[in-house]
């Protein structure tokens, strides 16, 4: 160091004149430390802070995550060989966006959409909307053409490398055998929308996948789409494959078949007889809660919506006067109207201030609750519970209701007869009904409860809206002495893959507080109401079944909706073969004249295919069959002739 | 008006000052032989700093090369290109080290002419890549006269600067600098080629700093230059789905509020300027003076903004400031370049396995984003490595600035070490994310002959300067 000093000195550039100039590099030089400094500590955070971050976005970057649809699983009928559902598979074109040509490259871009038009008859805009959506996500694959030919699929898989950006699927596809007749029990399957897709995300749905909209496509989604599977792929930015691999993780699984309660045939049944009228019907087992049978009419064909929408078809349904999407079963409420008399009838068993055994109430054709006069069908004079269930008289149930009080009423049938919630059937978007109260009353409509909502509700009119699956289970419960079990569908689930076998287990619903004997009495004046009561136009079916009819008023200058709920056989204990059937129709009459014809048949279809020996017996007995008959009315005459303290 | 901080002054004793240096030189008796003779100009360490990077460059090149997928090109015609380019370079390097800097400075206005002559003849008869009209043809070669007129604009600044250097407050010499640096400016910016041309500011600024200029005038040069980059930066930042009210409301979509904050400042800059003119106050002409600045400053980015600037410049200012809205078009090549260096992590991917690279996500992998390359194959440590040799490089030619003892050569120095110096902050900077990205090839590493030849003939007129430090002519 002392060496170099004096040379300094010595030198003839005193330091003097240096200084301005020396302390200027020295500022760059600190200019230049300073920039080395800020790139070092960039470079540190990027590479070592945030290292793991942008490690896993490059592995992102060249992993192309595809999935492979898995079985969905399919769907029978109890017999567990018939299949309402068929897997077909199809062929779908997708646009992959972030190796479609960008906009700047115009010409190789252009060459691509004409290319697209005259190959596959894709138009230039549907690629361009499917690139939109892809705008958010171009590492996924956005559907231009489902159902695409499979001269087509071979072409492009021979000609890839001239369709950048360009791929294909194959997409399961769904075909509904009777689709017109089961569509309110399968519903439908559609691909999955981006708000569903945004809901869902964490179930394991995909842009790909589909899922059920409706029925038991939607309800048993989860068991029947199984899990997706995926590969991975390592790609370069040319999407050309560099290597694949099958993650243990990522095998597809297929989904269960489900083996639904519904019979084959009297599904038919039921179909055939409601074919015309709007309205519902459904066929129940009280023992076990399946259901057997459930039309509602009008009804679509799920077809439809396998192949691209046909815009015309889908309107047609849109603007079909009574909705045929609308499941009048489980999502239509309605006013119970007569049907109503039963839990009324039933009711009065458990009150004590109705002593049921000796009531009778004498109908002079209406009554007057204050001002107004609520009238009944017929002036049925002297009337005790039998005979004012078999002919419906609203002048006995009026007092009825009075004497049990609106509260009672809305009690039992809320918390013993389930109205008002929903059964539990496994259909999505079921609806409640309403039982409504004083409190509900006072918020929805604004007064206060008077007598004659108590007298409109206690013959079910009014406020009170049931469904027709409501309904079913209530009858089911009086079939069954007052044990009835959530309606289903499922009957049993099985994986393809285990092999295994889950059989369902009836699920009690209703358990009703009433003894066996009163729950009796009410079976017994459903039986007369076939024999001899408003329905005694079905007196002469050849199977003895119970019923009750109902009538609802609607608004004036339609006809009132048609109720009939019962069961057949009427026997004194029911057995696997007892079946609950409800009928609704819409604005079609009375319920003994529309409803009960069609209970009717329908029971009388059901029993003629499980029993069809019927028919034969009777023509190779005539005379037997005509004394039996002949016996039959004269029980019906004397029972006609019971006098009004007959309990005691 | 002499100032007392001159740092040259060409002495009459000029000679006597080697003596120690000279005797070193005489001790060694033997006649040195041609070989020596003919590099004697050449500085070992920087020279070696060099030929280490411009290795570098070549292996990844290389390396950027080795799986590419386009089959219809030679996949190693890049890299021996590359090592073409180095060897002849290096006879470049060594060519411009040969003739004096000072007979180049006493010829700069030929060079001048000749730069001018070559960009005119780039904008008439260029080739075209993506829109803009950089390169010369000469056949097999294709050259970017750009590259080599910074070498040559850095020589004529530095001659004409140590010309004037005793009227420097002279403010028309100024204005005429001003105006013969603006020509080739415009003409680089018309290819356009706005990287090389903001590479320009720094350097002249550096150069015009180390000259003794009045401090008020750097001032105002520095104040007009902050002013209008900024202006341009809000103009486009207004421009931006979330830019603040404020700012959308006056400059989005029409330049008017801007015009007429410039013409009031231009009118008050007059108005104290017609009063000064009797007055003679010193505080109404600052105010005249700074206002005029405040003006020129306006249409300065209104000429900038709407005339120079093209849309794709404002869309990647506009990128650089919101990159994550452009993820998939315009703000791509930063994003894949962030990812590309964050993935290395401390030791790399190992070389030639860069996932980023070698699979094509990161576009220009061998020119402008070679760093990013680096950065993946072999991490933090490889990049940090290649920093400390860009710093050792750079502190080689601050010692060798420092070292020298005349005026021209100093500057010359000054320029080509701020020249570097921008280009490996602005090239770094823009693969980490720090600078909008521009395409700035990184000095000796980036793919190219153009870029390698000027970088070396740089080196070589350092040691044209270095290996000339004692000579008094």
């Amino acid at each position: 160091m002392k060496t170099e000093q004096p040379k300094k000195i010595t030198s003839l550039y005193s330091p003097k004149e240096y200084t301005g100039y020396h302390i200027k590099i020295k500022v760059l030089l600190t200019c230049i430390l300073i920039g080395f400094i800020m790139i070092v500590f960039r470079l540190f955070g990027l590479q070592v802070i945030n290292g793991k971050t942008y490690q896993d976005l490059a592995l992102n970057n060249r992993k192309q995550v595809i999935r492979t649809p898995s079985y969905r699983g399919e769907i029978y009928v109890d017999d567990g060989q018939t299949k309402i559902t068929e897997n077909v598979s199809s062929y779908s074109l997708y646009v992959f966006p972030k190796h479609f040509p960008s906009f700047q490259n115009k010409t190789k871009r252009k060459e691509l959409f004409t290319k697209l038009k005259t190959q596959f008859d894709i138009d230039e805009i549907t690629v361009l909307k499917a690139l939109r959506k892809g705008r958010s996500n171009p590492y996924r694959p956005h559907l231009i053409q489902s159902d695409t030919a499979f001269s087509n699929i071979h072409y492009l898989a021979e000609h890839l490398s001239e369709f950048p950006g360009i791929i294909y699927l194959s997409t399961p596809k769904r075909y509904y055998h009777k689709g017109d007749v089961y569509s309110h029990i399968t519903g439908y399957i559609r691909a999955i929308s981006s708000r569903e897709l945004a809901n869902k995300s964490d179930l394991g749905y995909s842009s790909i996948s589909v899922i059920g909209k409706l029925g038991i496509e939607a309800y048993y989604d989860l068991e029947l789409r199984g899990k997706e599977g995926y590969k991975v792929q390592i790609i370069d930015t040319k999407n050309r494959v560099k290597d694949e691999f099958f993650p243990e993780a990522g095998k597809p699984e297929a989904g269960k078949n489900l083996i639904l309660s519904i019979d084959s045939r009297i599904q038919d049944i039921v179909y055939q007889t409601m074919q015309g009228f709007p309205g519902g019907a459904v066929v129940t087992r009280p023992t076990t809660g399946e259901v057997l049978a459930l039309y509602s009419y009008p009804s679509y064909d799920p077809n439809i919506f396998i192949n691209k929408l046909k815009k015309a078809e889908f309107q047609k349904y849109i603007e079909a006067e009574n909705n045929p999407f609308f499941n009048r079963v489980t999502q239509g409420e309605y006013p119970p109207s007569s049907v109503f008399k039963l839990i009324l009838g039933l009711t009065a068993t458990d009150v004590h201030s109705v002593n049921l055994d000796n009531y009778t109430q004498t109908c002079y054709g209406g009554l007057y609750v204050g001002p107004k006069f609520f009238k009944c069908e017929a002036t049925h004079l002297q009337q005790n519970l039998y005979q004012a269930i078999a002919n419906s008289c609203n002048v006995y149930f009026y007092h009825l209701g009075f004497d049990i009080g609106p509260q009672s009423i809305a009690k039992y049938a809320e918390t013993y007869f389930n109205l008002g919630n929903i059964t539990g059937i496994d259909l999505p978007y079921e609806k409640a009904g309403r039982i409504p109260d004083q409190k509900w009353k006072l918020e929805n409509i604004g007064t206060f409860w008077w007598d004659g909502d108590t007298a409109n509700f206690s013959i079910g009119q009014g406020y009170a809206l049931v469904t027709i699956m409501q309904i079913n289970t209530l009858t089911a419960a009086i079939a069954n002495y007052g044990r009835a079990y959530k309606p289903h569908f499922l009957k049993a689930q099985y994986s393809l893959e285990t092999g295994e076998t889950f059989q369902e287990q009836p699920r009690e619903l209703l358990n009703l507080p009433f003894s066996r004997s009163d729950i009796s009495k009410v079976r017994r004046s459903m039986r007369y109401v076939v024999e001899w009561g408003t329905a005694r136009r079905m007196e002469n079916s050849r199977f003895s079944f119970a019923g009750k009819t109902g009538t609802a008023e609607t608004f004036r200058g339609t006809e009132p909706h048609s109720w009939f709920t019962g069961f057949a056989p009427y026997n004194e204990t029911p057995t696997d073969e007892t079946i609950a059937v409800t009928v609704f129709v819409e604005n079609a009459g009375h319920g003994g004249e529309v409803a009960a014809p069609f209970a009717t048949a329908i029971i009388e279809g059901i029993f003629l295919y499980r029993n069809p020996l019927v028919v034969i017996k009777e023509k190779l007995q005539p005379w037997t069959s005509k004394q039996a008959k002949y016996q039959k009315w004269l029980n019906i005459r004397d029972e006609k002739r019971l006098p009004s303290n007959y309990f005691q | 008006m002499n100032s007392p901080h001159r740092p040259f002054t060409y002495s009459a004793t000029h000679s006597n000052t080697h003596s120690g240096q000279n005797k070193t030189d005489n001790e060694n008796p033997k006649p040195k032989s041609i070989f020596k003779r003919l590099f004697t100009t050449i500085d070992l360490q920087l020279f070696l700093i060099v030929l280490t990077l411009s290795i570098i460059g070549i292996i990844f090149s290389y390396s950027s090369q080795i799986q590419i997928f386009e089959t219809r090109i030679n996949p190693y015609n890049k890299y021996i290109k590359q090592i073409f380019y180095l060897i002849s370079g290096l006879v470049v390097m060594w060519l411009g080290s040969l003739i004096s800097y000072k007979r180049l400075a006493e010829h700069s206005h030929l060079l001048y002419l000749l730069s001018v002559l070559l960009l005119i003849y780039t904008l008439i008869a260029g080739t075209a890549v993506n829109q803009s009209r950089r390169w010369i043809s000469l056949g097999v070669l294709s050259i970017q006269p750009s590259e080599f007129v910074k070498i040559a604009m850095i020589i004529f600044i530095a001659n004409y600067l140590d010309k004037i250097k005793n009227q420097l407050g002279n403010l028309k010499q100024l204005f005429i600098l001003a105006l013969m640096i603006a020509f080739p400016l415009f003409l680089i910016i018309l290819q356009p080629d706005l990287g090389t041309a903001v590479v320009f500011l720094p350097v002249i600024l550096m150069m015009i700093i180390m000259v003794d200029i009045k401090r008020r005038y750097l001032l105002a040069f520095a104040f007009l230059l902050v002013l209008t980059s900024t202006l341009c930066l809000l103009l486009i930042y207004s421009q931006l789905e979330t830019a603040p009210l404020v700012l959308a409301l006056l400059f989005k979509d029409s330049p008017v509020y801007l015009i007429w904050i410039g013409v009031f400042f231009l009118v008050i800059s007059l108005f104290f300027f017609s009063i000064n003119i009797r007055m003679q106050n010193l505080i109404l002409e600052r105010i005249a003076f700074y206002s005029f600045v405040l003006a020129s400053a306006v249409a300065l980015t209104l000429f900038t903004y709407y005339v120079l600037l093209r849309g794709y410049q404002k869309e990647r200012l506009l990128v650089f400031l919101n990159p994550q809205d452009y993820k998939w078009d315009l703000g791509y090549n930063a994003i894949q370049s962030r990812v590309t260096i964050g993935s290395g992590g401390w030791f790399g991917k190992g070389l030639f396995n860069g996932t980023q690279s070698q699979l094509g996500f990161l576009p220009s992998k061998s020119t402008d984003f070679v760093f990013a390359v680096i950065s993946e194959e072999l991490g933090f440590i490889g990049a940090s490595l290649i920093l400390i040799l860009f710093l050792l490089f750079l502190l080689r030619l601050v010692k060798m600035a420092l070292s020298v003892k005349d005026y021209l050569g100093g500057l010359i120095l000054i320029g080509i070490l701020t020249l570097f110096f921008i280009q490996i902050f602005i090239n770094i900077g823009m693969t980490i994310g720090l600078m909008p990205v521009t395409g700035l090839p990184l000095p000796f590493l980036s793919a190219g002959g153009s870029t390698l030849w000027s970088s070396l003939l740089a080196i070589g007129i350092a040691f044209n300067v270095y290996a000339r430090r004692h000579v008094n002519n």
